[in-house]
């Protein structure tokens, strides 16, 4: 049965650690640590020894997203951080695809001005260039 | 529209931290014993657990102190004190307060309400 008991306690912190994304090492350890001593101690003044007293102890604490984010509010993590690992990246890669096709639109203007037959260059270009295949001085 | 736990939790926010200072001005107190006296206040309560990464706010901003101490029956507790910049900022509070109590109690036009 003690075993079932710290097996609930063990999940709950669990629950709680793998919401602290962007909380330093230290802060989590401090706050699992600081938690685990809570719930001993009210187990213990309160005599917890069944399931449901171990229950009431955790739902008192808090469900472990609303510590969580209390603790990640608390350490300076703004929601953007951690929001989702994936929108960073894809933040990462939607600029690079724009500096690319920047960069590509700056060469294909280079070399164009140092072509003199414009309608070649343009008709042989990719459709990054092909936009910019008529130069507005050329108008 | 701000709802009654919405409005009372941005009321907290702020305030609550030295209320946690205010407690342990006279004697330490060990967190469990913090998290009780706020659980007797209704206004003033929360999530339990939501009052240890304040804790450990306030330890790592200089205003409070910590200790582990062992006891005698039962797993080793976290004392808290106030420290000397922790009693600075609960006397600036105490000040603040009173003149912002004052200011919104003049606006919503509650001077004489209880």
């Amino acid at each position: 049965m003690t075993d079932k008991l710290d097996d609930l306690v063990e999940k709950y912190l669990h629950d709680v650690d793998s919401r602290l994304k962007g909380v330093t090492k230290s802060q989590r350890d401090e706050l699992l640590l600081d938690l685990r001593a809570h719930i001993g101690q009210l187990r213990m003044d309160e005599g917890a020894d069944s399931e449901a007293e171990i229950r009431n102890i955790l739902d008192r604490l808090g469900d472990s997203e609303t510590v969580a984010a209390s603790a990640r509010q608390e350490a300076g993590v703004t929601d953007e951080d951690t929001a989702d690992g994936g929108s960073r990246v894809k933040q990462i890669v939607i600029w690079s695809l724009v500096a690319l096709v920047a960069l590509a639109a700056i060469i294909y203007f280079f070399f164009f001005s140092l072509t003199t037959s414009d309608s070649a260059v343009g008709a042989t270009n990719s459709a990054v260039g092909a936009t910019l295949a008529t130069p507005l001085w050329t108008k | 529209m701000v709802d009654g736990p919405q409005l009372s939790n941005s009321l907290r926010r702020g305030t609550l931290e030295f209320c946690v200072l205010a407690m342990v001005e006279q004697e330490d107190l060990y967190s469990t014993e913090i998290v009780r006296y706020f659980g007797v206040e209704k206004q003033l309560s929360t999530s339990e657990g939501t009052i240890y990464p304040m804790l450990s706010r306030l330890r790592r901003s200089g205003l409070l102190g910590s200790k582990w101490i062992e006891s005698a029956n039962g797993p080793p507790r976290r004392y808290y004190h106030l420290t000397p910049a922790g009693k600075t900022a609960l006397e600036n509070f105490r000040h603040e307060w009173v003149e912002f109590r004052k200011a919104v109690d003049r606006m919503v036009r509650t001077e004489n309400d209880d």
